[in-house]
């Protein structure tokens, strides 16, 4: 009896040791983690990675790869990896997962339409729900609201369009609370339409070798009247680009809370187990020389705004306020 | 000639640049500079096939495969004009060109600009038939050394200083002389970065020997442009380069502002 016992217990701790991973997919997670540790090595816009020991880091977590027993165990483990760096935009997406927001607590805007006008795939991001709102409020004022910054034709489209029809409103609200950001450029084909001055820019992307500027560029009829930017703590990236930028350059007074502190320009790449990797590759520095990162963009009037989101909006009737009073004051 | 055409594409689609080689040493003494110069011409058609050009089309894919980002371009070539026009789904159209003394972009995520005379400037020297031969003839300080292994081949290394005062190296193949590989330095409106193309699958299209595949690397990123169709001296509608309602604006006010600026400055009243 004993003597079963015991076999019972050694066969179970054996049971317990023994993976049940295939071999292939072992393979891949270790390939993944070689890819995403090399990833980092080489493309980091720090090659320092501010002083931490990227070698001592990939001798400690490799083992715990190769010794995972499910894809779950294996992807926590490259993003323990990804956290050390202690920085926004190094991120791991699981294959064919989609991203929604989670009932209950997802905003939208009191006056957004709530509906998903589309779903967009667009290169390894996960798939993601696009909601975009334009209407002018009974007090003269346009008001846009867009989730993400994805696909430009449609999204810079109704943005466009939402800013025809403002030429006779009293001013312009943009919202882009909760909104985690998407393509970078779409942060200056947008700030393009409020500006008048060439030689402007959004800010500057530090890489390893090199600067970039988020250049703008007036458009043959820009848009001139007061320009309103909401944010919250769910803006981020694109979106802080875009609000930190317009108002360093002195064109938007921004409304709500702080945002996100998460603006670090990225690529995202396949790895070899079907999920994808995202990896930021410079910093940014806004147009006034804040760097945006941990830090997030403070606005001109703190407005705070929660769950569960009821209507009347203290944001947007904030935004409307300022804008009455530019109009005011511009008589 | 088409290599530089297409590096403002490929800088404004990622940023900055990674280069790596294998060294290995040869046995084989490099050419002078000149006569590798030369032979690369010649490999890629000559001076005559070249300035025999009047117009050009090419069509093709342009992609991130990284990114798995891919899309349709095409270059039209004809005298005093140009265009570049790629559609990408999920980024939309980016259109760049030359039409006589404008030169512009346009796409659906920034909108439109005209380019600066230095931006001009180089999208005009693109255009030239002889660019190839300008730009080689051009680099001063011109040293050659290898062979280095490229890929699956032997290359020279030419490297030099452009009138910019940029290094500039190129890899071109010790049996073929054509060019595999190019290391150089692209302005674009965000800034000033280096480029690494490589070329492959080298084809010859009436006289003039071009590569149907260049990758083109820019930083963390590399763009991809695969040829599928090389035309030399198609007949191209004028049409094609008519420039967007948007650009034809700005070119309005360009003109309106230079003709205010111009303008003598009134006179104060005593």
């Amino acid at each position: 009896m004993k003597k079963t016992a015991w076999l019972l217990l050694i066969s179970l701790t054996l049971a317990g040791c023994r993976s049940s991973m295939p071999d292939t997919r072992r393979e891949l997670n270790l390939a993944s983690f070689d890819q995403i540790w090399k990833t980092v090595q080489d493309k980091h816009y720090d090659p320092t990675l501010g002083g931490l020991d990227w070698n001592a880091v990939r001798d400690e977590l490799r083992p715990k790869v190769a010794s995972a027993r499910t894809d779950d165990e294996a992807r926590a483990v490259m993003r323990q990896m990804l956290a050390r760096l202690k920085l926004s935009h190094f991120e791991i997406y699981e294959a064919d997962k989609k991203i929604e927001p989670t009932p209950g607590t997802g905003f939208v805007p009191a006056l957004a339409s709530t509906e998903v006008i589309e779903r967009v795939q667009f290169g390894n991001l996960p798939e993601l729900p696009l909601r975009c709102h334009s209407e002018m409020l009974k007090s003269n004022v346009q008001y846009f609201y867009v989730s993400f910054f994805i696909n430009p034709p449609k999204v810079l489209g109704l943005f466009r369009k939402a800013i025809e029809q403002a030429r006779d409103a009293d001013g312009f609200i943009l919202d882009l609370r909760h909104n985690p950001g998407g393509i970078g450029g779409m942060a200056m084909g947008i700030g393009n339409a409020f500006i008048t001055k060439p030689n402007q820019k959004l800010g500057e992307m530090i890489q390893r070798e090199m600067t970039f500027g988020f250049a703008l560029n007036p458009q043959a009829t820009p848009y001139t009247k007061p320009l309103a930017i909401l944010i919250d703590e769910g803006s981020a990236s694109t979106s802080e680009i875009l609000a930190g930028g317009l108002q360093d350059v002195g064109r938007a007074r921004i409304f709500g809370t702080r945002s996100a502190g998460m603006a670090l320009p990225s690529l995202i790449d396949q790895l070899p187990n079907g999920d994808t990797f995202q990896y930021a590759v410079a910093n940014y520095i806004s147009a006034g020389g804040q760097t945006l990162e941990g830090h997030g963009v403070i606005p001109d009037e703190a407005v705070e705004y929660k769950p569960p989101y009821s209507a009347p909006d203290p944001v947007i009737a904030a935004a409307v306020k300022w804008i009455k009073t530019q109009k005011e004051q511009s008589k | 000639m088409t290599i530089k055409k297409f590096s403002k594409l490929v800088a404004a689609l990622c940023m900055t640049l990674c280069v790596s080689t294998t060294t290995r040493a040869g046995n084989d003494q490099p050419p002078d500079a000149d006569t590798l110069i030369n032979k690369s011409i010649e490999a890629a058609g000559g001076k005559e096939a070249m300035l025999a050009i009047k117009s050009m089309s090419l069509k093709g894919t342009i992609s991130m495969p990284a990114q798995k980002i891919s899309g349709t371009v095409e270059v039209l070539r004809k005298a005093d004009k140009s265009l570049l026009l790629a559609e990408i789904p999920g980024i939309g159209q980016i259109r760049s060109g030359i039409d006589g003394d404008i030169a512009y972009e346009h796409s659906d995520i920034m909108g439109s600009r005209l380019l600066s005379d230095d931006e001009k400037e180089k999208l005009l020297d693109g255009m030239d038939p002889q660019s190839q031969i300008n730009h080689f003839n051009d680099l001063k300080d011109k040293t050659v050394i290898g062979p280095e292994q490229v890929g699956d081949n032997m290359a020279w290394v030419l490297s030099g200083i452009t009138k910019k005062n940029d290094k500039e190296t190129h890899w071109i193949d010790t049996k073929t002389f054509l060019t595999l590989k190019s290391d150089m330095s692209i302005t674009v409106q965000m800034g000033k970065m280096r480029g690494v193309s490589e070329m492959s699958d080298y084809k010859t299209v009436d006289k003039i020997t071009m590569p149907m595949t260049i990758k083109q690397t820019v930083g963390p990123a590399s763009v991809v442009l695969e040829f599928t169709e090389v035309k030399i001296n198609p007949e191209i509608d004028d049409a094609k380069f008519t420039l967007p309602d948007e650009v034809k604006k700005l070119v309005e006010q360009a003109k309106a502002a230079k003709t205010s600026t111009s303008q003598p400055a009134t006179q104060a009243a005593p």
